[in-house]
């Protein structure tokens, strides 16, 4: 061991993250690091080397690709259908990168060539629809998640999600459809809900059509039952059910939003909600305003411009921000 | 050669799209990887490799594969650049390029290495946190700086740091032994 090493190896790590910030000069830093600790320092820039090269591999769009070649094959005759019924894609597309991943490894290192489950994983603006093997239907928001079985067994339908999304469940009672979130479950027959995990709220269920059993399996073991309208919320106060308070839950994967007097604070954190967008107030005559209208199917920008001339005020756009100010 | 590749090109004989999308979604990135590398021209390389997939599906009741499958589809990488320029785009522009090199750029042995560590590298990825992943992706590929990382996600600079800290560990201990 290294006297002089001052650092614990975490520390290192954190340490070295300074030096990789597409930001900070970290000539000082690397001096720092370089002459504590030698060994991982010298790990760590053939670490870096590596991922560079990794990134130029990233950079190929796979999903793409598979679609371009399959939509050729498929043109020209070259695919049998009748081999491929579990594989019917309605959109290529959809099948994302970390199926990829998983079958890449698959097939690849451990000759785990078919793995059991899917990942799909939306990093994208857009909604991601996913078509599960029992005809149940699941739209990704961004940055969510979704683990499921190439094949449901014969007693329950098991998924996992992470993130955001909303289920069209198909109905069958003999095999109940259950989306694990962190331990905590859902549990439906045939139905659809909008799942949403967040730091800030904590877990939330919002039930469209149908009912579904929420249950805190992982920690309380308390369960409760959500019809059409109703919500339910998972976090520090433990499971509680209220009545849907956001009319707009679903305009992520819709876009489409409803205001009816509704102040505009509340108007924009729909918006943001809805296009991940960054929309600022900054000025508190506009806190004050309401507005009533429908927005359906708009881009960012046309909302905004709509906003603007109903409520006279100006938008002001710097760097993905737009500020709402008096003009 | 391994059962398992065996078994996937028997599978794909007989007319098995599945198992020829895994093998195609396995292999397209790090084939297209090599393919630029030789050429140098992102479009061209992802041509070459669609070709490549697009042959051996439409011929594959004849084909006969003697080697793995893997090396196969590298080694058609480097033969279908090196002797093969039916695409006039490369025939022009590197035909004078390759023709002045000895040792024409990687070879497919090296390439497959290359392949095998974006396995290990997508392992570790895939085995991150998904807010680990989520910001390394950000920093990595996207170029962000941390605070504006930070932003976006709605956390502290500190967390980006300690995240990314985490995402190296794991890829310097996967990865450095290579």
């Amino acid at each position: 061991m290294n006297a002089d090493k001052l650092h614990t190896d975490f520390d290192f790590d954190r340490m070295a993250a300074k030096l990789h910030d597409n930001d900070i000069d970290n000539s000082k830093i690397e001096t720092e690091l370089e002459q504590n600790n030698k060994v991982e320092f010298e790990q760590c820039e053939k670490t870096w080397n590596i991922l560079e090269e990794m990134k130029k591999i990233d950079e190929f769009n796979t999903d793409n690709a598979w679609s371009d070649l399959y939509n050729r094959l498929d043109k020209e005759n070259l695919i049998t259908k009748g081999e491929t019924k579990v594989f019917k894609i309605r959109h290529a597309i959809m099948v994302a990168a970390s199926v990829v991943l998983l079958l890449s490894l698959g097939f690849v290192l451990n000759n785990n060539f078919l793995k059991h489950t899917h990942t799909i994983e939306n990093f994208a603006e857009q909604v991601k629809t996913i078509d599960l093997p029992d005809g149940s239907v699941v739209y990704l928001n961004k940055n969510a998640s979704i683990t499921y079985p190439k094949k449901f067994n014969n007693t329950g339908r098991l998924v996992t999600l992470k993130g955001e999304g909303f289920f069209e469940i198909k109905r069958d009672v003999s095999k109940p459809f259950v989306v694990n979130v962190n331990g905590a479950e859902v549990k439906v027959l045939g139905t659809s809900f909008n799942v949403k995990e967040s730091n800030s709220i904590g877990l939330e269920v919002t039930v469209k059509t149908g009912k579904v059993q929420f249950c805190d399996c992982a920690e309380s073991g308390e369960n409760i039952i959500l019809t059409k309208g109703e919500k339910g919320i998972l976090n520090t106060n433990g499971l509680n059910k209220i009545g849907n308070d956001n009319i707009n839950f679903l305009s992520w994967k819709n876009k489409k939003l409803v205001f009816k007097t509704t102040p505009l604070p509340i108007v924009i954190r729909d918006i943001n909600a809805s296009y991940h967008s960054d929309i600022k107030i900054q000025s508190s005559e506009i806190n004050a305003m309401s507005i009533t209208t429908t927005f359906d199917s708009l881009s960012l920008n046309e909302l905004l411009e709509s906003i603007a001339l109903t409520l006279n005020i100006s938008v002001v756009h710097e760097e993905n921000i737009y500020t709402l100010v008096m003009p | 050669m391994l059962s398992t590749e065996l078994d996937t090109i028997k599978a794909i004989k007989n007319g098995n799209i599945k198992v020829f999308e895994d093998l195609f979604r396995s292999l397209y990135a790090p084939l297209c990887g090599y393919s630029n590398k030789l050429i140098n021209n992102k479009e061209i390389a992802e041509e070459i490799v669609q070709e490549i997939f697009y042959q051996l599906w439409k011929n594959r009741e004849t084909i006969t594969i003697s080697i793995s499958l893997k090396s196969y589809l590298y080694k058609s990488v480097y033969n279908k650049v090196l002797h093969n320029f039916e695409h006039e785009k490369v025939k022009s522009k590197y035909a004078d390029y390759i023709s002045t090199q000895e040792q024409f750029g990687e070879t497919p042995e090296q390439a497959m290495q290359t392949g095998e560590l974006y396995s290990i590298y997508l392992k570790t990825l895939n085995a991150l946190p998904h807010n680990c992943r989520q910001i390394f992706l950000l920093s990595r590929n996207q170029g962000l700086k941390y605070k504006e990382i930070a932003a976006k996600m709605s956390i502290s600079v500190k967390t980006v740091e300690a995240n990314m800290g985490k995402a190296l560990k794991a890829f310097r201990q996967s990865l450095a032994n290579y």
